[in-house]
């Protein structure tokens, strides 16, 4: 062995691991280590330890993380090798074909005793709706209260954790609608963060390739994951959405399986995520631990003040519908019922607002224009700046939000947070919207409560008041408030 | 002669709405038919559509078409279902207020997975006892057909039973379509939840086809899971219905039974070529990686390392994502391990081998039930088992012995014990008389047909 010449790279990440694993060594000691000393060290070490210490030793091997199953390769080999064929063995179970394993030239950083938090969706993408709203609300909030943390994206390859560049912190923690839409490709990092008793913090749902490396980390005991759940839409509503949408959730549930906590959106998320928990002592797990963090109910600034200043300027009563047009939304009950108060003779403004697919919502916006052309007042819009929104709901007599399924239901979050009253569905997370006031609720499964819903809201003067004054003093919760729950749940010290 | 068929279909709905047309014209029939029923009521439409097209409609066309013929009329609705099934071809669908039986994939597939020797005990058991119309969906065109004549059908008013998974997304939508709007009481046998709560060891397409199953299953009346380990997994999933503002089936579990089979008289051992000395290890069932295979042959390979004699035989095929496990078995046979394995053996081979084997491997990370275990010890062979879920259940104080699958130690451990530990071995088979004896597919057949009953009554008329 000791001819054995290992690449700058890997004895640059067998050093970095070293004082991790190879703890009655000391540091000075360890550099004058041959190459082959330090990987043997590190591999004995290894096999003689827990599957935690297996995980940095390959880490430290492949410069990348690994998948459950090449850990369990990695371990086995450890397990089955002789002490003449350990090296050997162990380094030739890595799948060296893997797309995230051929970039041997990268260096490592170990960090303990850490929140890290996995940003990297929003780090990469300009897109800002659901999710990524709630990561630039909350993300500032740390920054600014000084909560020591270390914001993480993913390489390219999905190889393992890295820093973040300038403009995707800036796009993190800065947010502006006039942020850079193009991605600048971020310089191919050299180093890979790789975190040791640390906290990974999960405010995005990870992409399907980045599940495993993550469930490995889980499970080894490399970190404790605590995660935001959003929802489990794509389960429990699978008849709404596509099929790669359903599995790559089921994936991610995979995740969710192995973390020490989930922070739910809304008490009916954290019942929904109590039902999967449920499910999994069957298979010998017990789960996360699931906490509800109600989302925050508020507005930026400027918001009421711009609904305020439109309120009382529409020639007749408004009705705006926002959502993202897909089937779970529910448009085609809404449209449905304010074609029957058009014909009933009531007299109404109807505003859809929300994108989507084009195909989706091409003959709902047929039929649109069909019932226009008849003398119905619809619109249906699929972009509205900020300002705009703000505008339309102040102008509005009420919003309607009937979706069948909801994590929390931020449309009708923010009508009420403007002072609008909202139409809403009786069950989920927008029941839980409806106890704070300003709410007519409806079984949005059913047509003629929703129609008698409608009717109510168009013709009881005195009822919309009453829900104006709800909606007004409803107690609102502030995205500070929101992320400080976060922090003092997630920044606890970490047991692994 | 498209007049005719349109007459006809027409015909078989009024029938079903228990009206007698007495127009002769189409338009006719149209208005009696609107003047009769109400389209609030969505049944009607999904009746009409089902009859005019010949195929169980999508929910979402059952409810477009009820609010178009809500809001412009039954005749304006209906035009262009008209149109089409007088264009169409081959006999008007039948409507059928009977007890249906969907055995889609087990009457088309050569196989006998765990599920399809459920279905078809089952279904065989209740056709002692009861009337029973089978029906599959066809592949191509998503009619559903009766099995004896193959003559499309609708379901209205009767029961609608699912004794084996339904994951083909057509068929699926089919399905929720009918436990919705059709009126019947609808019963599903549950296996289990594992695309959902362990989709990281299930093929691809797999789990995004199971929860669209799962959002079917949402909108039945019963499940009976088959196992308590997996009505946990049912009820754990039912909970997590609060945020759709669905109620979901109510969770019934039935056990299945611990059954063997007769061996038959071949001599096992000279089949497979193996010594009259050697002990067996048995392992049946495919080695996808939920089967956890790779663990129980490194396992084996400590203890052959460690000098203990013994051959371990392996049936089962037709599996995903085996590579880990095909280059470790290729790795073992090189260096000339005894591993026996088989893809497709008959029924009697595998009763037989449960008969002289040493001790069963069944070591699985999530289960529904686990009928290599339970056929095992109902034939007297001790297990390495789980100790966790419904093998945990079926396996503890009857047999088995329980290990953390996902520990090689713990496994090799109680390999070894099983294999060389006679006294152990003795006491181990002594304990497999603790299983439960008399129950089989019969009364478990019957026991899930109670519970089918008691929600017929209450479902019927259930929109």
């Amino acid at each position: 062995m000791s001819g054995l010449e290992l690449g700058a790279a890997l004895r640059s990440r067998l050093l970095e691991a070293a004082p991790v694993l190879l703890t009655e060594i000391s540091r000075s000691e360890l550099s004058s280590l041959t190459d082959g000393q330090l990987l043997r060290g590190i591999l004995e070490s290894a096999r003689d330890s827990t599957r935690r210490a297996a995980w940095l030793a390959y880490v430290a091997i492949a410069g990348a993380f690994p998948v459950p199953t090449q850990l369990d390769d990695f371990e086995s080999a450890l397990r089955l090798a002789s002490d003449s064929t350990l090296v050997k063995d162990a380094v030739t179970s890595i799948d060296i074909g893997d797309r995230r394993h051929r970039r041997p030239d990268r260096e490592i950083t170990v960090v303990q005793n850490l929140v890290i938090a996995d940003v990297n969706f929003c780090a990469t993408h300009a897109h800002n709706t659901g999710i990524q709203r709630v990561v630039r609300s909350v993300m500032p909030v740390w920054r600014g209260a000084s909560h020591p943390h270390l914001l993480v994206a993913w390489t390219d390859d999905d190889a393992g954790y890295r820093e973040l560049t300038e403009v995707e912190r800036a796009r993190v923690v800065e947010w502006t609608h006039d942020a850079p839409r193009v991605t600048p490709q971020p310089a191919e990092p050299g180093r890979i963060i790789v975190p040791w008793g640390a906290t990974l913090f999960l405010p995005e749902v990870p992409q399907y390739a980045q599940c495993g490396p993550i469930v490995a980390m889980a499970e080894a005991g490399v970190v404790d994951v605590d995660l935001i759940g959003y929802d489990v839409i794509p389960i429990t509503s699978a008849d709404s959405v596509a099929a790669g949408e359903s599995e790559r959730f089921a994936i991610y549930l995979d995740v969710v399986k192995h973390a020490r906590s989930v922070l739910a959106i809304s008490d009916t998320v954290a019942a929904e995520f109590e039902g999967f928990v449920a499910a999994l002592p069957t298979q010998g797990l017990t789960g996360p631990v699931v906490h509800s963090v109600p989302l925050a109910v508020d507005v930026p600034a400027g918001a009421r003040d711009a609904a305020a200043a439109a309120r009382g300027t529409a020639d007749i009563p408004i009705m705006v519908c926002v959502g993202s047009h897909e089937p779970r939304k529910n448009q085609e009950a809404v449209l449905f019922a304010a074609e029957r108060m058009h014909r009933e003779g009531h007299e109404l403004g109807v505003v859809f607002v929300g994108g989507g697919n084009r195909v989706a919502y091409a003959d709902f916006d047929r039929r649109v224009r069909r019932l226009r052309r008849a003398g119905m007042r619809v619109e249906s819009h699929r972009r509205l700046d900020d300002d705009g929104l703000w505008r339309l709901y102040g102008r509005a007599r009420f919003t309607v939000f009937i979706s069948l399924h909801e994590g929390f239901g931020l449309p009708a979050a923010e009508s009420l947070a403007v002072g609008t009253p909202v139409l809403v569905s009786d069950s989920g997370s927008l029941a839980e919207i409806a106890t704070l006031g300003g709410c007519l609720t409806v079984d949005p499964r059913d047509d003629e409560a929703i129609a008698d819903g409608m009717r109510r809201m168009l013709e009881d003067d005195e009822l919309i008041a009453r829900l104006q004054d709800e909606a007004m003093s409803a107690p609102t919760r502030s995205w500070s408030q929101y992320a400080e729950r976060l922090w003092q749940l997630v920044g606890k010290p970490s047991a692994a | 002669m498209s007049g005719a068929r349109v007459r006809a279909a027409l015909a078989g709905i009024a029938d079903a709405a228990g009206l007698s047309l007495a127009e002769r014209s189409v338009p006719g029939h149209v208005a009696e038919l609107s003047d009769a029923l109400d389209p609030r009521d969505r049944s009607w439409s999904y009746l009409i559509l089902a009859v005019l097209r010949t195929r169980i409609p999508p929910a979402d066309d059952v409810v477009a078409f009820a609010r178009r013929w809500q809001s412009e009329g039954l005749p304006v609705a209906i035009a262009p279902e008209l149109r089409r099934a007088g264009r169409g071809r081959g006999p008007v669908a039948r409507v059928v207020n009977a007890t249906l039986v969907d055995v889609t994939d087990t009457s088309r597939s050569p196989y006998t997975t765990g599920i399809q020797r459920v279905a078809r005990e089952t279904v065989a058991a209740w056709k002692q006892s009861i009337e029973v119309c089978e029906v599959c969906f066809d592949p191509d065109t998503g009619r559903l057909r009766a099995r004896s004549d193959n003559s499309p059908v609708v379901p209205f008013g009767g029961r609608f039973v699912l004794p084996e998974i339904a994951v083909e997304r057509a068929r699926s939508t089919a399905i929720a379509s009918i436990a919705r709007f059709s009126r019947s009481a609808t019963l599903a046998i549950g296996f289990d939840c594992i695309p959902m709560t362990t989709a990281e060891t299930c093929g691809p397409g797999m789990p995004g086809a199971f929860a669209h199953y799962l959002s079917t299953l949402a909108r039945f009346d019963v499940v009976t899971p088959i196992s308590a380990a997996a009505g946990d997994e049912f009820r754990g999933w039912r909970r997590m219905l609060v945020g759709v503002g669905l109620e979901g089936p109510r969770i019934d579990d039935v056990d299945l039974p611990f059954t063997v089979g007769d061996a038959s008289t071949v001599d096992v051992r000279q089949v497979l070529g193996i010594d009259e000395s050697d002990p067996i290890v048995l392992a049946v069932g495919s080695h996808e990686p939920r089967k956890n295979h790779v663990r129980l042959l490194e396992a084996c390979e400590v203890l052959w390392r460690r000098g203990i004699r013994f051959t371990l035989v392996m049936v089962g095929g037709n599996a995903w994502n085996t590579r880990r496990f095909d280059s470790l078995l290729s790795r073992l046979r090189r260096a000339g391990r005894p591993i026996v394995t088989r893809s497709a053996v008959d029924d009697d081979v595998v009763w037989g081998l449960y008969r002289v084997a040493r001790v069963t491997a069944f070591v699985s990370l999530n289960e529904g039930f686990g009928l290599p275990l339970a056929e095992s010890l109902a034939a007297g062979t001790p297990a390495v088992t789980s100790s966790f879920g419904s093998m945990a259940a079926i396996g503890a104080e009857r047999g088995a012995l329980l290990v953390d699958p996902r520990s090689v130690p713990d496994l090799t451990d109680a390999l070894a014990s099983a294999v060389t530990d006679d006294a152990l071995h003795a006491r181990l088979v002594a304990q497999t008389s603790g299983v439960p004896q008399g129950y089989g597919w019969s009364d478990y057949a019957a026991r899930v047909l109670e519970r089918l009953d008691a929600v017929t009554v209450e479902a019927q008329g259930d929109v």
